[in-house]
Formats: structure tokens, C-alpha cells, sequence
């Protein structure tokens, strides 16, 4: 075939192969690899941030030392208890009054909400307020009577006792010679977290802020609960014989 | 001497446009075949390299999840930790006036011929104080002395002020604190 060509064109024939083969074969070839390639790089930028991201989470994770953490959250737990327990803080309050040698009229409690539907822990703490904390909150009127000093040291004492508690409002009255006190509290509870962030959700350790706090927390005195006796119980297997 | 026609075929002159044009078609069709060669080659070799990459990246991205996986414990305290701190910080900064201290600030500036009998302090700050004064005079010294502590006291309102036939006095008095009176 290529000798039926005219001598003329005969010399053009390997530049016009050259040519075609440049350009069908980087149209079929190499502009899709282009393309490819682009893509690829777009890809591994991606994939280094996340490796990048992941790395410094398990340096920081790898960095932390479990036990500290755990103790500090026991204490932490100690100040702000998981559960809704009014009877943590009750004890508290009693061994506060009897500390400071006050006369308990009475201590009352308004718990609120303490089940639900689902039965989730967290469905106790959905964030209501603007500074989420009313629904973990549990409001406390606290009448007792006793020595003014004694009275003054229970208030001060009230707010660095583990569990952490607060004083809304306080009407103290020494119209008589006994000092009377009535003192609305309100004591909180933080439940744990159900599940941890995703694999690649960037954790951050303790800011200058947070140890501030913890230093405060880790000041609160832990007061001795008084132990409630036993309850009798009675069979166990109502079958047995 | 004899002229004729010479009839024989002469020697063609060579076309030395078209031997050029077809020179340096060949010359570019080669040069282009070398760049695109090189070309062509270099990005294979760079595509392989990025695929290599990437497969390592795939690796060690999966080496560390595992690491993080097994140090999903120690997440998840440092989570509830901060979480409790955090809480914790917010409760406090609910806390504006510590009532023990308040409450101890208030009788220090009880003199002698004035009694207070009943306080009420509410956590935004408000104030009351009923108490008796003997004369007008120990009830005007401590007013005095509340004004004087500009820095714990923002405001002060005389409620109410009764005299009794025995010539002393009840007063109300109605004060706001300042928020960080906290000791």
C-alpha cells in the first residue's frame, strides 16, 4: 500500500504516524492519566491530613497516663457525681450540720425528673437552659438552727464539700437567741458519656483552665457518709423450700 | 557544425522545498515523539509513585487507628474528665456571692445599739436586712458604715424605718452586693 503512494507523500508518512500516534495515544492515554493523577494527588493530600490528624491523637493519646486521668475523674466524679442522687448530697448536707453541731429541722429535696422512657442516662441531662445546667441541677431547702458563728462556717463550708453544692438563697434569722437558718441549695450531677467521638474527632488535653479547676475541686473536703443500715431481706429463690 | 534538438530526458533538479519541508517534519515529528515520550514516561513513573504513597498512607493510617482503637480507654476518661470540668466550671461561675462570708461582712459592721435581726441573701445579689437601732443616731452610724463599703455594696435603698413608743427604731434595708463578694 505504501508503494502505491506518490513518492511526494511517501516521505510525509512517518511524521503523519508520529503525529497521529501523539495524539491518539494521548488522548486514550495520557490525558486520562492526567486527570488520574490530579485526582490521585487531591486524594493523598486528603489522606495525609487525616494521617496527620490521626497521628497527633495517638502521640497525644500515647502521651497520657491512664491512672492519672482516671484518679483525677474519680475525684471529679466525687465533686460531681454521674447520677441523680439526692441521697449523696442529703448525707452530706447532715454531716456538714452535725460537723458544725447545728440542729437539722429539715432537709427537703426536689429531685425532678429521675426516669424515663428510654431509660438512657442521658436523657436526664438534656441541656435546656442556656448554660445546660438546670436540667443536672437538684434543688435542696435546708433548715437548721443553731450558734451564728457555727451558721456562718456551714455556709462557707457548704460551697468546697464534695459533692458540689450551691446556695441560692439564704435567710438567716436571729430574732431569737438561736440563730435560725433556711437556705435553698441546689447540688449537681454530670452522667458519663455513652460513647466516645468518632476515630478522627480531634481530642485536646487539660487547658491551664481546666487544671485551675481541677486544683479547686481537688481542695473540696469529702465528708465521711454516715452508713444506712441494711435492709432485711428475705428469700431470694421464692421457689426453694 | 551541425545543431539539433536533444531529445533524451535531462536530470530532473532536485525539489529542495519539498526535501526541506519533509526534513523538518521529521525533525518535529521525532522531537515531539521524544518530548512526549519523556513525558509520557515521567508520569507513569509519578503515578506509581502517588499509588505507592498512597497504599503506605492507606497502611500506616490503619496502624493508627488501631493504635487509637486500643487506647479507647484512656479517651474515653480524658473525655468524661474535661466533660466534668467543663460543668464544673459553668456551676462555679453560677456561684456569684458566697453567703457564709456575706453574712459574716454584714454583722462585722453591726455597732453597738443596733441588732440586726434577719437577713435574706439571694444569689443575684439582692439583699434585706431588718434589724433595730436604739437611738437614731446608732442607726445613722450604720448606715454610714454600709456606705462606706463602696466596694462590696452597690446600692442601697432604705426600705422601710418604724419608731417604736420606747423611742427606737426598725429599719428595712434593702442592699445589692457586688457580684464577686466570694471569699
Amino acid at each position: 500500500m505504501l508503494n502505491n503512494l506518490n513518492p511526494k507523500y511517501r516521505q510525509f508518512f512517518l511524521p503523519t504516524t508520529i503525529f497521529l500516534f501523539i495524539i491518539l495515544s494521548g488522548s486514550l492515554f495520557l490525558f486520562p492519566k492526567i486527570a488520574e493523577i490530579n485526582s490521585l494527588r487531591q486524594s493523598l493530600d486528603n489522606d495525609k491530613a487525616y494521617l496527620a490528624q490521626l497521628t497527633t491523637k495517638a502521640a497525644l493519646l500515647e502521651s497520657l497516663d491512664k491512672s492519672e486521668i482516671d484518679s483525677k475523674l474519680k475525684l471529679m466524679t466525687d465533686v460531681i457525681p454521674e447520677q441523680k442522687n439526692p441521697l449523696i448530697a442529703f448525707s452530706s448536707l447532715k454531716s456538714l450540720s452535725a460537723q458544725e453541731q447545728l440542729t437539722e429541722v429539715n432537709i427537703s429535696v426536689s429531685p425532678g425528673l429521675i426516669s424515663t422512657d428510654s431509660g438512657t442516662v442521658n436523657d436526664l441531662s438534656k441541656k435546656s437552659s442556656s448554660n445546660g445546667l438546670n436540667e443536672n441541677e437538684m434543688q435542696f431547702k435546708f433548715q437548721a438552727s443553731g450558734n451564728k458563728n457555727a451558721i456562718i462556717e456551714t455556709l462557707k463550708k457548704l460551697e468546697s464539700v464534695a459533692p458540689y453544692m450551691q446556695s441560692t438563697g439564704v435567710i438567716f434569722d436571729k430574732s431569737q437567741e438561736e440563730a435560725k437558718l433556711d437556705l435553698a441549695i441546689s447540688s449537681y450531677f454530670e452522667p458519663m458519656p455513652i460513647e466516645i467521638s468518632k476515630i478522627d474527632t480531634p481530642i485536646s488535653t487539660l487547658t491551664t483552665q481546666d487544671e485551675a479547676a481541677f486544683s479547686l475541686a481537688g481542695k473540696f473536703q469529702k465528708l465521711e457518709i454516715p452508713l444506712l443500715a441494711p435492709l432485711a431481706t428475705g428469700k431470694d429463690n421464692l421457689f426453694s423450700f | 557544425m551541425s545543431q539539433g534538438i536533444n531529445l533524451l530526458k535531462g536530470k530532473k533538479s532536485p525539489d529542495y522545498l519539498l526535501e526541506n519541508t519533509v526534513k523538518k517534519a521529521k525533525l518535529i515529528s521525532f522531537i515531539l515523539l521524544i518530548v512526549y515520550l519523556i513525558v509520557g514516561v515521567g508520569m507513569l513513573v509519578y503515578w506509581f509513585n502517588l499509588t505507592s504513597q498512597k497504599n503506605q498512607v492507606r497502611q500506616l493510617t490503619e496502624s493508627k487507628k488501631q493504635s487509637i482503637t486500643g487506647l479507647n480507654k484512656v479517651e474515653y476518661s480524658l473525655v468524661a474528665l474535661k466533660q466534668r470540668l467543663e460543668f464544673f466550671q459553668k456551676a462555679k461561675q453560677r456561684s456569684k456571692i458566697n453567703f457564709g462570708s456575706a453574712i459574716e461582712q454584714i454583722y462585722s459592721l453591726e455597732i453597738p445599739g443596733t441588732s440586726i435581726d434577719s437577713l435574706v441573701i439571694k444569689n443575684d445579689g439582692s439583699l434585706n436586712i431588718k434589724g433595730k437601732a436604739g437611738q437614731s443616731i446608732n442607726l445613722a452610724d450604720f448606715i454610714k458604715g454600709l456606705v462606706n463599703q463602696k466596694k462590696q455594696i452597690k446600692k442601697m435603698v432604705l426600705e422601710s424605718l418604724t419608731r417604736l413608743p420606747d423611742g427606737s427604731y426598725d429599719f428595712e434595708l434593702n442592699l445589692i452586693l457586688e457580684q464577686n463578694l466570694t471569699s
